[in-house]
């Protein structure tokens, strides 16, 4: 081998490397674009610079982040559980209703109005709003609406929310050529509230499928946004002009798509995007809002962080050293600390702010079920606990020492984890931390196989499935999967008794049983609340007016009301 | 042919012996880490209805809890070239969620791999050569300060000052939002515009152990007898540099550029976190995550095949390029 | 005989440490066209690192002090590096030691041979290849051996192609640094035998670097004896034999068993050669000489030529006589 002459080889590279940067750079910056959506200049701690007015002719692009995966946007397919992104389809779809967290309302898109119920409250007829038409152009029947939920009926994996389950739908028929009659096989008042969980497909388009394996990649929905494209950086959807519910004042939304929260946030942080939907890394939040024009909405949610006890093992079937750990936990510290006030307060009750005035609100402050370390401590004592040599309360020999299971991988987590441990350390209760991953604790919730685990239990959009995972239909001993949500092991005949009764009682009823469940609850302390998951929407108000912020105001019947400045 | 068919045969033999061991391993390591992903699919999706769990059972093909009937069917999928279907990403097929991710992979990790090899090496020898000068002196130092800091940290400075202050590069992400609608010519200045960041860095990040290693290498080299012959023969300093010098300086590396070369199908996670790129390294990070089986599989499949290809290759090519090296 | 190298007062240091090495110190000699030249002395006294002051191959920190040297009438001290580089291998070569590194191992015998012969003259092309299999005859290698690696050649035959690639462009001086030490006694033999058949037909002058004294005396003309950076004498091959007449070269040669005659007790020379730091004052030889006299240690001994040869010891005054001989005539 022989090696010419190499004059400065490394001087070479260097130019070539730097002048490709340079080249793409600069003709990137003059790409059409670019030029369309404003991007603001300047650091976050500048005062926004008044917005160029829209130019003519130009479309006006609302941009979105969110963390979006590529194993999100596999499929478009509403049915499918995986391989895609659920807020997706709030935008190119419609449900029947909505359920709205922020009010705990429902309202209704392809429902024209509340249902009705008959006399016997077996019967929900749910008239549709005819004016709705497919993204393709063609007309919206209820010949669609029977599809999606009989699909449903046919495939059982679709069917999350076991809306075929027992006692639950028996038929779903159509009335004339406007209105679904829901039968059911028993009173379930619920029913609403899961008729916002399916989303209403052309039957024209699926089937011809197989809908369990449908990726849907061009997806056509009666929502106010049409799907356009998707890429590595972006789904790309335009503005459904003939949106029967009024059209979007925007042209465009790109969901900008980004792997982790920081990028995210930076990107809020500069202006590169107007909002985000939800997993925005709330550290990184205080100083996003020092911007005057950077706004956050909170609102609570269906998803409860909570210690979760297992009432099976031996001291925790002891309701006294359960009522010590609950009333060890700072709430108030964990949201401002832990979740930089991302979150909404827990209700010791388990029932979410969600659902408004079925809530029995007073529970939330009452010092009966906050912090108070002394009370604690005298449960405990009172209880026959002794402190041993080591400062941790035992008896019989057997001291209070439990494993604590959380997730791996997640620093919130970790950091509430380790105010939580030392809080419980503080009233004489040991702990051993064993993290592993997400679905890891999921299996030690279903199996049993745990004593303490944090973790959060998120429940469909209905009340009386919220405190039915205290329902002893919900569990099984430890050892047998739980069928349900009840990990607790939790069982309480009253509370059973009632919630029996309520799933279907009238509505001023059922209020007033589920706040007794509420109170038993409270007073049982299955679990130890922690906080309420919900919504932390950042957004900002410098490029767009117009959110409506009585719904989240990144969701698809929000979005269509913003309008360029 | 410096070598015959025996030396060839038994290479290979040795390589798809490694490989089937791996295709094993990477068999049973996912099902090791314990946790059922239909169970933890059911609970966190369908409020862990047993109906649920069953069917998500049926549908991943964990229905028959017997180890050796799974074996058996992995193998027999792999041998047709279908390598099983994903959980998280139910139904997609593993193979079209690998697919989508390897370009980019290739495009910035292979790049910045090579560049970084190429640089690293070209500085080490031009220090070696003038060794104790100030170029040698200073890119020692920064060599040295490059390789003790952590890479996501270098990523994290660029971005803020590149991407967020001087706004010079995008923050992240691969391609522009809007790039559906551009020409084609647009098309590939967006993809370089947004690839030149995450790469600038790699090759940053991983330049410093090249330059250290070449560097003492020629170091040595140069103190040999046939170094100081070579000049004694009044052969041109390129001549000496590179036809004497760093041919044999480079003869450690090769084994090293190899390995490194086959590792690239494995992504570069921390980039692909930290520049929102959407690569391979990603897809197996939130595949474990999931206890996504078939697509941690498939994943450490293409790893697996990568890295012993590259071996085989190097088996092959290390001993046109030094002489020494017995064939027996 | 004309002069082809003319060495004078040439000094050569380095820094180290512990301060400054003297490693070679006013070293001045000579050696004619076609002649073959010896320079001897104990490992470490600065043989080697004179032979690679004269043809700039000195590794830094070493660096020449002072002196000149003159080849063939142009003063090589003082010359840019281009055009020295000119100058090597088509003026003088180098053999080094036959030790396994001689050669690159990444190339064939081919090319090592050609490169020498381009990098003077870039147009040769297939005259190279052609030349490249003369040399090798030159040296009784076959040519096949051209497409062999040097890991591939026994090392008697490595330092055959060393030698070869020296006579490549004809050079007039060839220095050869220890160039059989690592051989056995039979290669040894052969290559020796080669050395001096080529410098019959061609005439080139050798500088021959070696501490086996008795190989010297078998082929050199002239022999330098150098001890602690300096030459302390220099004489023929008979004046060696017969008379040396340096304390220092006497020890030496009687350190060397003869092959022949009665058995006698082997003696060398007590004592370890100084640091080149802090040499000693005076002649350096001085704390190991059986005949050191007072002002061995304070006065450098003055180099004395004469028909004879070249001489730096106190024991002989200007007329060439030593201190007996002189009181001796006296009387």
């Amino acid at each position: 081998m022989s090696w010419g002459k190499r004059k400065k080889p490394l001087k070479s590279i260097a130019a070539f490397v730097l002048a490709l940067g340079l080249l793409s750079g600069c003709s990137s910056a003059g790409s059409p674009n670019q030029a369309a959506s404003p991007a603001s200049k300047g650091g976050a701690a500048e005062p926004a610079k008044p917005a160029e007015p829209a130019k003519k002719g130009e479309p006006v692009i609302y941009h979105l982040g969110e963390t979006v995966n590529p194993e999100q946007v596999t499929n478009f397919n509403p049915f499918l559980a995986t391989g895609n992104w659920s807020t997706f389809f709030d935008y190119v779809f419609d449900s029947l209703y909505y359920f709205n967290p922020v009010k705990g309302q429902l309202v209704p898109r392809l429902a024209d109005g509340e249902g009705k119920w008959s006399d016997d409250n077996k019967t929900y007829t749910v008239k549709l709003n005819l004016k709705a038409k497919w993204h393709d152009g063609k007309p919206f029947t209820a010949d669609d609406v029977l599809y999606s939920f009989n699909i449903l009926k046919s495939n059982k994996a679709l069917d999350r929310y076991q809306l075929w389950g027992e006692g639950r739908l028996a038929d779903v028929s159509a009335q004339g050529s406007d209105a679904i009659a829901f039968k059911l096989s028993k009173q379930f008042p619920s029913l609403p509230y899961y008729l916002t969980t399916v989303y209403i497909v052309p039957k024209a388009q699926f089937e011809k499928e197989n809908a369990a394996e449908f990726l849907n990649k061009a997806p056509i929905g009666t929502g106010p946004f049409k799907f356009r494209s998707v890429n590595e950086s972006a789904i790309v959807l335009d503005k459904n002009a003939d949106y029967f519910l009024g059209a979007p004042n925007i042209d465009q939304l790109f969901i900008n798509r980004f792997n982790n929260s920081s990028t995210l946030t930076l990107a809020l942080e500069k202006g590169d995007v107007q909002g985000s939907t939800g997993t925005v890394a709330m550290p990184s939040v205080p100083k996003l809002l020092e911007n005057p024009v950077n706004k956050l909405q909170v609102y609570p949610g269906l998803n409860t962080f909570s210690v979760i006890i297992n009432n099976e093992k031996p001291a925790l079937s002891d309701m006294a050293v359960r009522k010590a750990i609950q009333l060890a936990l700072d709430r108030k510290s964990l949201i401002e600390k832990g979740e930089s006030n991302g979150v909404f307060p827990a209700n010791p009750g388990f029932l979410s702010s969600v659902f408004g005035d079925a809530v029995e609100s007073k529970l939330i402050d009452d010092p009966a079920y906050g912090y108070n370390t002394n009370e604690s401590i005298k449960l405990l004592e009172a209880a026959g606990y002794k402190k041993n040599a080591k400062g941790i309360y035992e008896k019989g020999g057997k001291p209070l020492s439990f494993t604590y299971h959380m997730a791996a991988n997640a620093p919130a987590q970790n950091k509430e984890g380790a105010m939580i441990t030392s809080w419980l350390k503080e009233i004489g209760i040991e702990t051993t931390v064993k993290l592993v991953t997400w679905p890891e604790l999921t299996k030690l919730l279903m199996s049993g196989d745990y004593e303490l685990l944090q973790n959060g239990i998120q429940t469909p959009p209905d009340p009386q499935a919220m405190l039915e995972i205290f329902h002893s239909k919900m569990t099984a001993p430890n050892g047998t999967t739980a069928p349900g949500l009840n990990y607790m092991r939790f069982r309480d005949a009253d509370v059973d008794k009632w919630l029996d009764e309520a799933s279907s009682a009238d509505a001023a009823k059922r209020k007033e049983l589920y706040k007794q469940v509420q109170n038993r609850i409270a007073e049982k302390a299955p679990l130890a609340v922690m906080y309420n998951v919900g919504g932390h929407i950042p957004y900002r108000t410098d490029k767009f007016t117009g959110y409506n912020e009585d719904l989240p105001v990144t969701s698809a019947l929000s979005l269509k009301q913003v309008k360029s400045k | 042919m410096r070598y015959n068919s025996v030396y060839l045969l038994k290479r290979l033999g040795f390589a798809f012996i490694t490989l089937y061991v791996a295709i094993t391993l990477n068999f049973l390591l996912p099902r090791l880490m314990g946790g059922d992903p239909a169970s933890a699919l059911a609970s966190e999706k369908a409020l862990g209805s047993q109906e649920v769990v069953k069917a998500l059972k049926a549908q991943f093909g964990l229905d028959n809890p017997s180890l050796l009937y799974q074996y058996a069917k992995y193998l027999n999928q792999l041998l047709h070239g279908n390598l099983g279907v994903s959980y998280a990403n139910y139904p997609s097929p593993v193979a079209d969620v690998m697919v989508k991710a390897l370009p980019w992979t290739f495009g910035t990790v292979l790049t910045a791999t090579l560049l970084s090899y190429l640089v690293g090496w070209l500085i080490g020898i031009r220090g070696a050569w003038k060794a104790g000068s100030l170029f040698d002196n200073s890119t020692l130092f920064t060599a040295f300060f490059l390789n003790s800091v952590p890479f996501f940290w270098i990523a994290i400075i660029f971005i803020m000052i590149f991407s967020f202050y001087l706004e010079w590069f995008p923050l992240g992400q691969a391609i522009d939002p809007g790039i559906d609608s551009f020409s084609a010519l647009d098309k590939i200045k967006s993809v370089l515009y947004h690839a030149f960041l995450p790469v600038f860095t790699l090759i940053i990040a991983t330049l410093a152990g090249h330059i250290l290693v070449l560097r003492n290498n020629l170091m040595r080299v140069l103190s040999e007898d046939y170094m100081l012959l070579a000049k004694a023969k009044g052969l041109s300093a390129a001549r000496r540099k590179y036809a004497y010098g760093a041919r044999n300086a480079l003869l450690p590396s090769f084994t090293g550029f190899m390995t490194s070369l086959g590792h690239v199908i494995g992504g570069a996670i921390t980039t692909e976190i930290v520049f929102s790129y959407p690569g391979v390294g990603l897809v197996t990070f939130n595949a474990i995550l999931n206890h996504d089986y078939p697509l941690i599989q498939g994943s450490f499949l293409f790893i697996a095949v990568s890295v012993i290809v590259c071996n085989l290759i190097a088996d092959l090519v290390y001993p046109l390029i030094d002489p020494r090296v017995a064939l027996n | 005989m004309s002069k082809l190298l003319q060495v004078q007062n040439l000094s050569i240091e380095y820094a180290s440490p512990r301060g400054v090495v003297k490693a070679v110190d006013n070293v001045s000699f000579s050696i004619g066209k076609g002649e073959i030249f010896g320079l001897a002395g104990e490992s470490g006294c600065g043989k080697s690192t004179t032979a690679f002051g004269i043809c700039r191959l000195l590794r830094p920190p070493a660096r020449l002090a002072g002196g000149s040297v003159v080849l063939d009438g142009i003063e090589l001290t003082e010359l840019p590096d281009e055009q020295f580089d000119k100058l090597r291998w088509s003026k003088m070569s180098i053999v080094l030691q036959s030790a396994m590194n001689n050669l690159n191992p990444v190339l064939k015998i081919r090319s090592q041979l050609m490169d020498a012969i381009v990098a003077h003259e870039p147009d040769a092309g297939k005259e190279a290849a052609k030349r490249a299999e003369q040399l090798m005859r030159l040296v009784d290698l076959p040519a096949d051996r051209l497409d062999s690696y040097p890991h591939e050649l026994s090392g008697g035959m490595r330092q055959r192609v060393v030698i070869a690639m020296a006579m490549a462009m004809k050079p007039s001086l060839v220095i050869m640094d220890e160039p059989t030490t690592a051989l056995d006694v039979v290669v040894q033999n052969g290559i020796i035998r080669k050395i001096l058949e080529l410098q019959e037909q061609f005439g080139f002058s050798i500088l021959f670097i070696t501490h086996d004294l008795p190989l010297m005396l078998e082929m050199c003309d002239r022999i330098g004896i150098m001890y602690a950076g300096r030459l302390v004498e220099i004489a023929s091959r008979q004046e060696m034999k017969s008379g040396p007449r340096h304390p220092y070269t006497q020890g030496l040669l009687h350190s060397f068993p003869p092959l022949y005659g009665p058995k006698r007790r082997l003696e060398g020379i007590p004592g370890h050669p100084p640091d080149l730091i802090r040499p000693p004052g005076g002649c350096r030889f001085h704390p190991r000489c059986a005949r050191a006299m007072t002002q061995c240690s304070s006065r450098e001994p003055a180099v004395l030529a004469d028909e004879r040869g070249q001489v730096a010891c106190h024991l002989y005054n200007e007329e060439g006589l030593s201190v007996e001989q002189a009181s001796a005539a006296r009387e």
